[in-house]
């Protein structure tokens, strides 16, 4: 008997470590976020009262919260679908023929490079290059019709663009080394088939590159999309979401709630929608990895 | 019943039931320190935690040596929980919330109604803090809670070698002589004045905007101590006057995203003529010919200046347990060794004590320092965003208003107006 309950319960006392870090880690603390949302005055007062769905209403009336989703949404966007261009023409670069494998290689390092720069790099970096005396403007000023000390992150009408192009540049090496590393994995044969067929570059790659790596692309877009939702380092560090909420996105947002306002429970509301639509990528991603696998 | 449908509903149980203590743990349960708990005749074992910022600024074992010498002295032994400015209140609310906050807390003017507010701080005079002492002490309803170690001061400095470069022969004094003297530096090629409105920690709308206007005795509250800015005369001035510093081109470059530390390390490099920043930032001006002054004010005022300050102010939390021994140690900062204590963190800090038994030893600091020392007691500290609360969120609003009203998206009218509903609305 005493045998067989060991063998029964083996599996779940090998998952108890895992499971307990978990709900430790993971559980409890959602839990709580969730629950705040549901209160009044949570963490600074002892008895904060159930205020049920107000916290969700005062949100959604909020115009700085209207105004952190838009930047938010314009920001992901347009950083997944740039990482993803600019990913797939590297990487189909690395891959091509058209270099020597030495070339190929120098190359590879030089194009990781932004990925490797910590955040706290990347917005030092950038911040003095685009500062109104900074490189950026000085080796613009050679151009015609330029402005010689345009305000690159003070400015309300380019901030947002400026930050986008900075998370695009050090966000797209991941995907070059993804879609290169599933280039890799088609088969020549695929091509030459089609080439004896007449197919021209285009054609293939619409027909066999695109399908081949659909699966990577899907996966890979999924997780910048959930990565770049909770965006927060490098705009804190450049901008702090200035000027005037022109960068404010939903990550800064919940935080100067929390932080600077001491509202935590309109944090946690903020928090808990965002991590509703986290939650709803997730499944999507993970159901994708199913099929992959299937 | 199938063992392995047993197994899944104890693992289920198990798991429900760490949730349940761990949630427990969470909960906020109150305090049972009483306030009129005698403290210890015997200090020897009485241990006081101190959550502050001024280890990680102080040269390294400075504060070390202080608790040290007050344990030598009362047998009160102070752990020392340091973090940087930025994480200090994160510490202080997080403390609070699971009952772990420190015995003694250092508090910055911005939180101090927030804290008050979360209960976190306890009565300072009724624990045995002897205000007497003091120049000041900060109070919310009647009460004290903080009381400040030492005040920093915020001076403008003034690069000489620009001023020279630029033909402008005095430091200004008054408005029109600033605006004189950036038209010349301007012309010069150099950036004139630095206005920091990032809101990453807005306080530019404090140390700048609101030094500017303290300095010519322009307040935002009345003679009755409530906020007045709507109607207010001297802030619509104000206004104009910066508009007009900001219209002609004087204003540093990218001052929407422009943070303290920028702006000093950029006058640090000698790339602006003048700026407004704490005193304890001199040290860092080596490699500047620079001058310290009052911030010129309105023409034709010829009242005392207000200068604007911050503070190292410490308080006592509401759990502390032995509140008497934690307002031993903050008497011990402010007069121990015969002021000697404040007088040393006042020097170390270029700061200036609020302690009036202190009487720190500045013939080693600079001379630009000595001489501002001289103005500072000829005139008076003052800020008014000490106790006011939502602080940092009032000071981002104001400070979003600000730079819209410079870019000329709204009016003066209106920027006040909208202060106006931020400081009614605070804390509300």
């Amino acid at each position: 008997m005493n045998q067989l309950l060991g063998k029964r319960t083996a599996p779940y006392r090998y998952l108890a470590p895992t499971l307990i870090l978990m709900i430790i880690f993971l559980v409890i603390p959602i839990f709580n976020v969730v629950r705040y949302s549901f209160v009044d005055k949570a963490i600074v007062r002892d008895d904060p009262e159930f205020v049920g769905l107000d916290n969700y209403r005062t949100l959604v009336a909020d115009d700085s919260f209207w105004n952190a989703t838009g930047n938010t949404v314009i920001f992901v966007i347009v950083s997944v679908v740039a990482h993803l261009v600019i990913g797939m023409c590297f990487a189909m670069l690395l891959n091509s023929n058209y270099f020597k494998t030495r070339t190929k290689t120098v190359a590879r390092v030089f194009y990781i490079l932004p990925w490797v720069f910590t955040a706290s790099v990347v917005a030092i970096l950038w911040k003095l290059m685009l500062q109104p005396s900074g490189i950026v403007n000085y080796l613009l000023s050679v151009l015609p019709q330029i402005s010689q000390s345009t305000e690159w992150l003070s400015n309300r009408e380019v901030a947002l663009a400026v930050i986008c192009f900075i998370n695009i540049w050090c966000g797209y090496p991941f995907y070059m080394i993804s879609i290169l590393a599933g280039l890799q994995g088609i088969s020549e044969d695929l091509y030459e088939s089609a080439a004896i067929e007449g197919a021209t570059p285009i054609k293939s790659f619409i027909h066999i590159t695109i399908p081949q790596l659909q699966p990577i692309l899907i996966s890979i877009a999924m997780l910048d999309f959930i990565w770049t939702l909770q965006s927060f380092n490098v705009v804190w560090m450049l901008t702090g979401g200035g000027p005037v909420e022109s960068t404010e996105m939903l990550s800064i947002y919940i935080y100067k709630l929390a932080f600077q306002k001491v509202d935590y429970s309109m944090a946690s509301t903020a928090a808990t929608l965002l991590l509703i639509v986290c939650v709803f990528i997730a499944i999507f991603y993970v159901r994708q990895q199913k099929k992959v696998r299937d | 019943m199938k063992l392995k449908t047993i197994l899944r509903l104890c693992l289920m149980a198990g798991i429900m039931a760490i949730m349940a203590v761990a949630l427990a743990g969470c909960g906020g349960g109150s305090s049972d320190s009483g306030e009129g708990e005698e403290a210890a005749a015997d200090n020897s074992g009485t241990t006081l935690k101190f959550q502050q910022w001024w280890g990680a600024e102080l040269p390294e074992g400075y504060l070390d040596e202080i608790v040290a010498n007050f344990e030598a002295e009362s047998g009160i032994k102070v752990e020392l929980l340091t973090a940087p400015w930025a994480d200090t209140k994160t510490a202080i609310t997080a403390g609070a919330a699971n009952n772990t906050i420190a015995d003694i807390v250092s508090v910055d003017g911005a939180w101090l109604a927030e804290f008050v507010d979360m209960g976190i701080l306890t009565d300072i005079e009724a624990a045995g803090v002897d205000t007497s002492i003091v120049g000041d002490y900060w109070k919310v309803d009647g009460t004290g809670y903080v009381v400040p170690v030492n005040n920093f001061a915020y001076p403008m400095y003034c690069n000489m070698d620009i001023l020279e470069e630029a033909g402008v022969d005095a430091i200004p004094t008054t408005w029109s002589e600033l605006l004189d003297a950036c038209e010349k530096i301007k012309a010069a090629g150099k950036q004139a004045f630095a206005l920091n409105l990032g809101t990453t920690n807005a306080n530019g709308i404090q140390n700048v905007y609101g030094g500017t206007g303290w300095a010519s005795g322009i307040t935002l509250k009345n003679e009755d101590g409530a906020y007045e800015v709507a109607d207010n005369e001297g802030q619509m001035e104000l206004a104009e006057f910066f508009k007009e510093m900001y219209d002609k081109g004087y204003l540093y470059e990218g001052m929407a995203t422009l943070e303290e530390a920028e702006m000093t390390s950029n006058f640090a490099a000698g790339n602006c003529a003048f700026t407004i920043a704490s005193a304890a930032t001199m040290s860092q001006f080596t490699d500047v010919n620079f001058e310290t002054a009052l911030i010129p004010s309105k023409d034709g005022y010829d009242g005392e200046h207000g200068i604007c300050y911050a503070s190292w102010a410490v308080g006592i939390s509401e759990a502390c347990e032995n509140k008497e021994a934690a307002a031993q140690f903050i008497n011990y900062l402010l007069s121990g060794a015969d002021g000697d204590v404040s007088a040393g963190l006042a020097a170390t800090m270029s700061a200036f004590p609020n302690s009036t038994v202190a009487n720190p030893d500045y013939s080693e600091a600079p001379e630009q320092f000595q001489s501002f020392y001289e103005l500072y007691k000829e005139n008076y500290v003052i800020n008014e965003y000490i106790g006011l609360p939502n602080a940092s969120d009032v000071m981002t609003n104001m400070t979003n208003d600000l730079v819209k009203y410079l870019e000329g998206e709204i009016e003066a009218t209106e920027m006040l107006t909208n202060w106006q509903g931020y400081l009614d609305e605070a804390g509300k």
